[in-house]
């Protein structure tokens, strides 16, 4: 039980004691007025005090004054009442349009009140300055919700957008991965080839030094052909003046044995002609005669043979002028060869090199394709991640869109 | 090798002292001009190289054998005579048989022999492509019938060491020369 309830009963309880004690003095009925007091201030209805009854005349005064007052206090008491049951339909009518506006969303109409009560006019005006406030912030709610699932929307479109851009780098970064795996394989072959490249280079070198080597024996043997040659001529020109020195002497001797076999014959003559006597003369000319057959036969073949030497020299000489020139030709075609051979070799120090820097610029290019394949891994991670997280954006903007379509919804119930 | 007596067989000089007698029946009185000298020497052959073949004749009429000097042809001679040579301080005359009977000329050359022949008063040189000398013939036999050529003055054919050979009636071979050199 409330404490001023309590209070109020113990104060009526005093003010009964007291009146019952009136009749009896001044200070009796001092109480009783002062009970009278305690039941209207308790609230309690009037107990029938008559101010009249009383004897002291400032007591009765006083008592009078009292029961005035009660009866002015009860009247005001009554006017707040009446009052505040008018302010508190107010209220409740405004509490009412509150929940009206809330429950129903009806923001168009204002708030009536039936209450003509100058107190609820602030009441009716603050409600009124919530339900416009409501109203902008509706009106804002509802710019914002389209705005937002207008956003939403084109954050969708922009995460579906960005998902599949996502997919499609996520490819080509797969695509470019095994590309660079491929370019990896062709890297090491590339360098694989260069290194065989090289060593047939090197295989190609010693093989040209060696050729090299022949082509250099080779101009010597030229050399020394040509230097034979030139004694083969010599020889042969010596030869040559010995056989016309030869011819020359057998010409003279052919001559003198022509000579004597004409005198043979002569001689033969003129022994046939001496008859007997000149039989041994004949026999002597005959013998002349065949020993002057006999060098000319000898002669004959002597000629023959200087002719075949001749020949033969003839030959051989044009043999050894050949032999030069072919020994020139021979040293012209070393020496170009040799240029050629020189040339391979230049050609083939520089491929053996060009292959050096091949294998090593491939090796380096491995490397480095091997980091960009690792690279590419990791982007290829990165981009499943972002993959991922597009279509949950895809997913979340999908979900904000129709919130947005939800909130539009909602505020579409609130009508301004 | 060719071998060769100085003197000739008995057959053939019997062959050719039958000819000799003959030709100067024939009217070429003093054609075979030297007498038949005993021992043979007369019978002896003398052969050289005409025609492309051997022919011989008698080795008495050859006096001497030399190489052919520088010919001097004689205007409007006939082609057997080839033209003069000078020998011995003579000049000589040149006898081509090869032309004579018509056939092809005996090509000459510094080294040509020929052979000096003495027929009754003719003296002459007679070319020839070669000169063997002295032959040594052996089965002499007369010659075939006369087919013209150079048959028409052999008087027999007989065989040596290196082959068969014919012998040529030389005196009538010139003397025919001689007439068909002269005008008539």
């Amino acid at each position: 039980m409330p404490i001023q309830t309590t209070k109020k009963r113990a104060r009526a309880a005093g003010a009964e004691r007291r009146v019952k004690k009136v009749g009896s003095d001044s200070h009796g009925e001092a109480e009783l007025i002062a009970s009278a007091l305690d039941a209207f201030a308790a609230g309690q209805p009037s107990t029938g005090f008559d101010p009249g009854a009383l004897r002291d005349p400032l007591l009765r005064r006083i008592a009078e004054a009292a029961q005035e007052a009660i009866r002015r206090g009860q009247g005001r008491v009554e006017e707040s009442a009446e009052r505040l049951r008018v302010l508190s339909r107010g209220v409740d009518e405004a509490i009412e349009g509150m929940v009206r506006l809330v429950v129903q969303g009806e923001l168009s109409g204002g708030l009536r009140l039936s209450a003509g009560d100058a107190a609820l006019a602030p009441l009716a005006e603050g409600v009124g300055q919530v339900m416009e406030t409501l109203k902008s912030f509706v009106s804002e709610i509802r710019d914002a919700s389209l705005q937002l699932s207008s956003s939403a929307a084109e954050v969708l479109a922009a995460a579906t957008q960005n998902e599949s851009s996502t997919s499609q780098q996520a490819s080509a970064i797969h695509e470019t991965t095994a590309t660079m795996e491929e370019l990896k394989g062709a890297s090491h072959q590339i360098a694989e080839n260069a290194r065989m490249v090289a060593s047939i280079a090197e295989q190609t070198l010693s093989a040209t030094r060696v050729g090299e080597t022949a082509i250099k024996s080779f101009m010597s043997s030229m050399e020394a052909m040509r230097r034979n040659a030139l004694e083969v001529d010599d020889a042969i020109s010596k030869l040559s003046r010995g056989v016309e020195r030869i011819g020359t002497v057998v010409e003279v001797i052919d001559e003198v044995a022509d000579r004597s076999d004409l005198l043979a014959i002569n001689a033969a003559l003129e022994g046939a002609k001496a008859g007997d006597a000149g039989r041994g003369f004949s026999i002597v000319a005959s013998e002349m005669r065949r020993l002057a057959e006999n060098v000319t036969e000898s002669t004959k073949e002597i000629k023959n043979l200087i002719t075949e030497i001749r020949e033969a020299t003839h030959t051989a000489k044009g043999a050894s002028d050949s032999n030069k020139r072919m020994a020139a030709e021979g040293e012209k075609l070393g020496q170009a060869a040799m240029g050629s051979v020189n040339g391979i070799l230049a050609g083939a120090q520089e491929t053996t090199d060009a292959a050096r820097v091949i294998n090593l610029a491939t090796q380096q290019q491995r490397t480095a394709t091997e980091q960009v394949v690792q690279s590419m891994s990791e982007i290829e991670g990165g981009t499943r991640q972002a993959q991922t997280g597009s279509r949950q954006a895809t997913g979340a903007a999908a979900e904000l869109t129709k919130l947005a379509e939800r909130l539009a919804d909602l505020v579409k119930r609130f009508q301004a | 090798m060719r071998t060769w007596a100085p003197c000739p067989l008995d057959a053939a000089r019997a062959i050719l002292r039958g000819m000799e007698s003959s030709e100067g029946v024939a009217g070429a009185p003093g054609v075979v001009s030297e007498p038949v000298r005993d021992g043979g020497a007369d019978t002896c052959l003398f052969g050289l190289r005409i025609l492309g073949g051997r022919y011989a004749f008698a080795a008495s009429l050859v006096t001497e054998v030399v190489r052919l000097g520088p010919i001097t042809r004689l205007p409007a001679a006939p082609s057997f005579l080839r033209g003069v040579f000078t020998h011995r301080g003579e000049v000589v005359p040149v006898l081509d048989i090869a032309s004579l009977v018509g056939k092809a000329p005996v090509v000459t050359g510094p080294s040509t022999r020929t052979a000096i022949v003495r027929s009754g008063p003719w003296h002459l040189a007679i070319v020839a492509d070669a000169v063997d000398g002295l032959v040594d013939i052996v089965n002499l036999e007369p010659p075939l019938a006369d087919g013209g050529g150079i048959s028409a003055f052999l008087a027999a054919v007989g065989r040596d060491s290196l082959g068969s050979i014919a012998v040529i009636d030389l005196p009538r071979l010139i003397e025919a020369a001689r007439k068909r050199s002269v005008p008539a």
